[in-house]
């Protein structure tokens, strides 16, 4: 226990908030790609000084809980860190996918190490097979991108620049990269500068001490509310439709143990690992778990160690949750970060319907493009990933058009994406109809219509465009998301227009220009008998 | 606006709970303050309370700058009129889909707020202009009027038009609006490419809808107060940019007024910093809802150009970079499921208020908590009940197992870091180093944390205004005239010829009517800035510039600013994104006479009181009875009828020309 007054344990907690706030600040203010910059598709976390998370900012839930991997990782492979240290990493099985880079800054206060500030964000193209990431049928991991092992990037204060040029030497938009990274590493600057001040005003101890207590301070209340669930054993099943090359689908099986202490996620009887990228690492599945579990027992509480500490995941070896080496797990931040956490809720909908929301639309419909930009003869690369619709709950509709599990992502301007790609966006509007009836509806998913001006190669990794999101205490489910395309007047799915085995699973399609690619995402189950 | 009769100034501050007015008079040098009650359901009865209050005849008001948060409460409590929106074929659904974002991660319940204009109300029209400019679907006249004939039907009182990359073309928007003021002249209209001309649709569709939304309701109360006032163009209006607006202007644009009253505030530091010789200051305005910092650096305040009314409902306009946070005398205290202590941001604000005000609230506040350490008083005209202050700290004091004064000082260690840490984020986090600064706290419970805040930052100075509790009505009379315009550029630096940018904010300069300026105590001057960021970057930083400053010098100065706030310097290409020009003109100067200031001694206690933590009793001091030259040593209280101040052991006082009080903290240089 700590030994500060509660007054000055508040006080650092307030503190370390802020300085989690102004690390996703300084990112998005000084980053290059819209990815950073407009999506808010990174996430900043303190640890302390043995790898445990002491507080995380808004961001992506599947980012900062992957976090505890990573900084595990860290403090193994550096156990002497100095001031001035940078550590870089994107190995997928320590963290998320590869895309996500991970920078770790050893906190030194008047020489003490007192932690690390850590900002973790997804780079918009990493190398690997398709621009932008998002090869829906890639079947080894080393085509997913390029893998950073955990590396030295500043040495002391000095910045190692092979590593660098190494890195940069290996993806297609090193320039944005280099951006992106700095505002990363800014970021945590910032944030050690932060903790300084904290120190001088209050003592290196006290910081110290005061991240544990903020530590202490969410496993009380987590263990409070735990009281308000009851105690018992629930299951639920739910599935990844089709792996991209096969229409075989892949049961995600949980059974949870919840008890006065917290939770045991049982993950037997899941699938094995698929040979392309819809697997999970176990770090980021147990990242999504994290997130079910926060949003499941009181959303409010900061999550840090406290509660991680109270939730043990277990699932049998290269499963789809637990995916090792060479299995690719590009979908593992946007399929399985949404799929395993609702899977988890659905295990409680008749123990406690009023504390969770029906099915959402549930995949982060990743999709990306290549192309000639003909205004400036440039190449460009985009990613992006979509907003959709909300389950309902038992005190309301579900939001229309949210970015939705456990993240405040926001969409890009369609003004800036087009000034940045060769597209024309002829719509943006709330899909129609396609929220789940029920005494509260569902919330509706978008649509998107990308006029393409110039041919532009295609990348897909999405899901649940076959299995609907559910229905929740006899409301209806959603309508499934769907990816089209309009050329020459007819409209049709991109997986019938180039014969594929999946709706929502492919690489590099050669869209001409002209074609019109259509993105609908789904809508949310509706809650309670219409 | 003045002549010989016409000597006074006055400046009039509507806020939630109070009307604060300040009366200057040209001739005299004097000063006339008063604080009435609001009529929030009809503002204008408050306004003219006031006036009556100081008995200044409107025949002898040179000047009148009124601050009004009419437009932020229309929007907060959705109490705006019936209006609608047309855009681009495509995105009617704009303001429901906002930026698709949520403020929790985790949390399942959270449901989005409410856009200004319903779904059903916002109507599509076909055309498209594209991201280089090329119009790709020219505008139908016909087909817009068949769209603004079944609008008209619907029975709105205004429509705001808002299209796809107007900001880099305002033609089709036009020919909407002309075919809007032809089918339907009775209707307001506000279009995008005027109300906001900057990219990214959400915000500029939600700004410009801010604006219609607010302005039938704020024409209607122009129009009221000029009315009952009986002189045709007396009442001016504080733009959020801290500049004097003629009513027609705040009619035509309310979306300016978000941010009018807290404005005011900083304005008056401005003024109080020329007064006294100053250019470095942060003004702290602690009232009873919320703590907002501004920082005046060498003179002048930053302003940013956006300000988000509630989440998600962002305004893009000019606005002095105010840091608000939820703290202040009302914030309730509160134990969370952890054990922690909170406060705020809740509060109980005047009504029922504080237990201490024995109005019926029982919830503890940071006003009991200052009560129960001794650094507020009860007197004849604001009566404190100390019983009750003790029962709701006591509930929290019992939590921890503590004694109340104990726990009273917790919640007034707790809050105070929660302001130095706003405060640090508009100095030292922006590279400003606060030693540098003086504190100017004004607002009902600044006089109390003042002291802490300059201690906890390193601040070495703190200069109590004249008249703090009506601070920002002072600082609405020594506004300044001001008019503001920008324009999406969207061009790389190294793309424009030389001699683009000079061209540009000529061009820019030519939408500012100089007619507005005729008030004014010379012509205006223009100031112009840049928005910048690398050519790949997403965000951009406002740079101040001349329009005849050279690419290396444009590009210079933007990295310095980068380097300041991000401590990065990349060396990439420079991307001129929007450039912004303000017309100011300066009113007369108010000349506010010091007086002498002569060594004296401070006058005697009027009685002593009990501060927590400290052995000896501390003297209370009225305020009233301090003059110039004047000195107090810490511990001490200085009284005001509505406010107290707090100069702790180890501080001193004085009291300058202007008898604004001038507290060195511990640690400080001497004043």
């Amino acid at each position: 226990m700590s030994g500060l007054d509660p007054f000055t344990q508040q006080i650092i907690r307030n503190h370390l908030f802020s300085t989690t706030d102004e690390m996703i600040q300084t990112t998005v203010l000084t980053a290059y790609s819209p990815t950073f910059a407009e999506g808010f598709d990174f996430s900043c976390a303190l640890f302390d000084t043995v790898g445990k998370m002491v507080m995380q900012s808004r961001g992506v839930g599947v980012h900062l809980g992957s976090l505890v991997g990573a900084m595990q990782a860290v403090v193994k492979r550096f156990p002497e860190p100095k001031p001035g240290d940078v550590f870089i990493t994107n190995n997928p099985y320590l963290a998320t996918h590869q895309s996500d880079v991970v920078v770790a800054r050893p906190m030194f206060c008047e020489g003490t190490h007192v932690g690390y500030a850590v900002n973790i964000g997804h780079w918009t193209d990493i190398g690997g097979m398709s621009a932008g990431g998002c090869a829906g049928t890639s079947t080894h991991v080393v085509q997913d991108g390029l893998i950073i092992p955990l590396s030295r990037l500043y040495s002391e204060g000095v910045l190692v620049e092979g590593t660098r040029d190494f890195i940069l030497a290996n993806v297609r938009l090193p320039e944005d990269d280099w951006g992106d990274l700095m505002s990363q590493v800014s970021a945590t600057a910032i944030a050690e500068n932060r903790i300084r001040s904290l120190a001088a005003r209050y003592g290196v101890a006290a910081v110290i001490d005061g991240m544990e207590a903020a530590i202490d301070y969410s496993r009380a209340r987590f263990l409070a509310a735990l009281k308000d669930i009851p105690d018992g054993v629930y299951e639920a099943e739910d599935a990844i439709e089709d792996d991209g090359l096969t229409d075989k689908t892949y049961p995600i099986r949980v059974k949870v143990t919840k008890s006065a202490e917290g939770f045991l996620l049982d993950f037997a009887g899941t699938a094995g690992q698929a040979p392309t990228p819809v697997n999970a690492t176990f770090t980021s599945a147990r990242a999504a778990a994290y997130a079910a579990i926060v949003a499941l027992v009181d959303p409010t509480i900061p999550v840090n160690a406290g509660i991680f500490d109270q939730v043990e995941m277990v699932a049998p070896p290269r499963s789809i949750v637990s995916a090792e080496w060479p299995a690719p797990v590009y979908g593992c931040t946007f399929e399985m970060a949404k799929r395993v956490p609702e899977t988890i809720l659905k295990a409680f909908a008749d123990v406690v319907p009023e504390r969770i929301g029906a099915g959402s639309h549930a995949s982060g419909n990743n999709l990306a493009g290549r192309a000639f930009d003909p205004r400036s003869g440039e190449e460009v690369v985009w990613y992006n990933y979509y907003e959709g619709g909300q389950g309902a709950t038992a005190a309301g509709i579900g939001n229309d058009a949210v970015y939705f599990w456990g993240e405040t992502s926001m969409n890009q301007p369609i003004e800036v994406w087009e000034h940045k790609y060769p597209v024309l966006v002829d719509r943006y509007a709330i899909r129609d109809g396609s929220g789940g009836a029920g005494r509260n509806r569902g919330g509706h998913g978008t649509v998107h219509e990308y006029r393409l001006l110039a041919d532009h190669y295609l990348s897909g990794l999405g899901d649940r465009h076959r299995i609907a999101p559910w229905g929740l205490a006899g409301g209806a489910p959603g309508t499934p998301n769907r990816w089209s395309i309009r050329r020459d007047g007819v409209t049709e799915e991109v997986g019938t227009v180039y014969g594929l085995k999946s709706p929502s699973k492919f690489y590099n399609l050669h869209l001409p220009a002209g074609d019109v690619l259509i993105i609908e995402t789904g809508g949310g189950g509706g809650y309670g008998a219409p | 606006m003045t002549s010989q009769t016409k000597t006074k100034r006055v400046g009039i501050d509507i806020g939630g709970t109070f009307t604060d007015i300040v009366v200057f008079d040209e001739a005299t040098g004097e000063v006339v303050r008063s604080k009435t009650p609001s009529t929030p359901e009809a503002p204008e009865e408050g306004f003219l309370a006031a006036l009556a209050a100081v008995g200044v005849p409107v025949e002898e008001i040179g000047t009148l700058v009124h601050g009004t948060t009419i437009v932020t409460n229309l929007i907060l409590e959705r109490k705006g009129v019936r209006t609608a929106l047309i855009t681009t074929r495509g995105f009617r659904d704009v303001l429901e889909i906002m930026r698709a974002t949520r403020p929790l991660p985790y949390d399942l319940g959270w449901r989005r707020p409410v856009p200004l204009i319903p779904r059903e109300f916002c109507f599509e029209v076909d055309e498209r202009i594209m991201a280089d400019g090329t119009i790709e679907t020219p505008i139908d006249p016909e087909a817009v009027a068949a769209v603004v004939d079944g609008i008209v039907a619907l029975g709105v009182e205004g429509i705001a038009v808002s299209l796809m990359h107007a900001y880099l073309d305002d033609r089709h928007e036009k020919v909407v609006e002309a075919v809007i003021r032809e089918r339907a002249p009775h209707l307001a209209v506000s279009i995008s490419s005027r109300i906001c001309r900057e990219i990214r649709e959400y915000e500029r569709a939600n700004t410009t809808v801010a604006n219609i939304y607010s302005m039938p309701r704020v024409r209607r109360y122009v129009d009221a107060l000029a009315g009952r006032v009986g002189v045709p163009g007396l009442v001016n209006y504080l733009s959020s940019e801290g500049g004097i607006q003629a009513g027609a202007e705040a009619a035509e644009r309310p979306v300016t007024l978000c941010v009018s009253g807290p404005a005011g505030g900083v304005l008056g530091g401005a003024f109080l910093g020329e007064q006294i010789g100053r250019r470095n200051l942060v003004t702290v305005d602690m009232g009873g809802t919320s703590f907002d910092v501004a920082v005046i650096r060498d003179g002048r305040f930053d302003i940013k150009n956006t300000f988000e009314v509630e989440w998600g409902i962002p305004v893009k306009t000019p606005t002095i970079d105010i840091k608000t946070i939820g703290a202040g005398g009302g914030s309730i205290v509160w134990i969370d499921a952890g054990g922690a202590l909170r406060v705020g941001p809740h509060s109980a604000g005047a009504d029922p208020g504080p237990a201490c005000y024995g109005r019926g609230g029982t919830e503890c506040t940071v006003t009991d908590a200052n009560l129960v350490l001794g650094l507020i008083h009860p007197n004849p005209a604001f009566p404190l009940d100390i019983e009750r202050a003790r029962a709701a700290v006591g509930r929290i004091a019992d939590h921890f197992g503590v004694p109340i004064e104990e726990a009273a000082e917790g919640i007034y260690r707790v809050v105070n870091a929660a302001m130095a840490t706003a405060i640090r984020q508009m100095t030292v986090e922006k590279g400003i180093d606060p030693r540098d600064f003086a504190l100017v706290p004004f607002g009902g419970a600044g006089g109390q944390h003042a002291a802490m805040l300059a201690e906890e930052v390193g601040i070495p100075e703190i200069v109590v205004p004249n008249m703090p509790s009506v601070f920002s009505a002072f600082g609405m009379v020594s506004a300044p005239l001001k008019i503001s315009r920008a324009r999406t550029i969207l061009k790389p630096l190294a793309a424009l010829e030389p001699g683009a940018i000079a061209a540009f904010f000529d061009d820019l300069a030519g939408e500012i009517d100089p007619d507005a300026f005729a008030g004014a105590s010379g012509p205006p001057r223009y100031e112009f800035s840049l928005d910048l960021r690398y050519v790949k970057q997403a965000h951009e930083i406002s740079v101040v510039v001349e329009p005849d400053w050279p690419a290396e010098r444009i590009v210079a100065a933007f990295e310095d600013r980068h380097f300041t706030l991000y401590g990065t310097r990349h060396g990439h290409p420079v991307m001129v994104v929007t450039g912004r020009i303000t017309a100011i003109a300066d009113m007369p100067p108010l000349e506010i006479r010091p007086e002498t200031e002569t060594d004296r001694p401070a006058p005697p206690a009027e009685r002593t009181t009990a501060v927590a933590g400290l052995a000896e009793p501390v003297a209370i001091i009225d305020r009233q009875g301090l003059r110039p030259g004047m000195r107090l040593a810490g511990p001490c209280l200085v009284e005001e009828v509505d406010t107290t101040f707090y100069v702790p052991p180890g501080a001193s006082a004085r009291v300058d020309p202007f008898r604004n009080l001038i507290i060195t903290v511990k640690g400080g240089a001497s004043a």
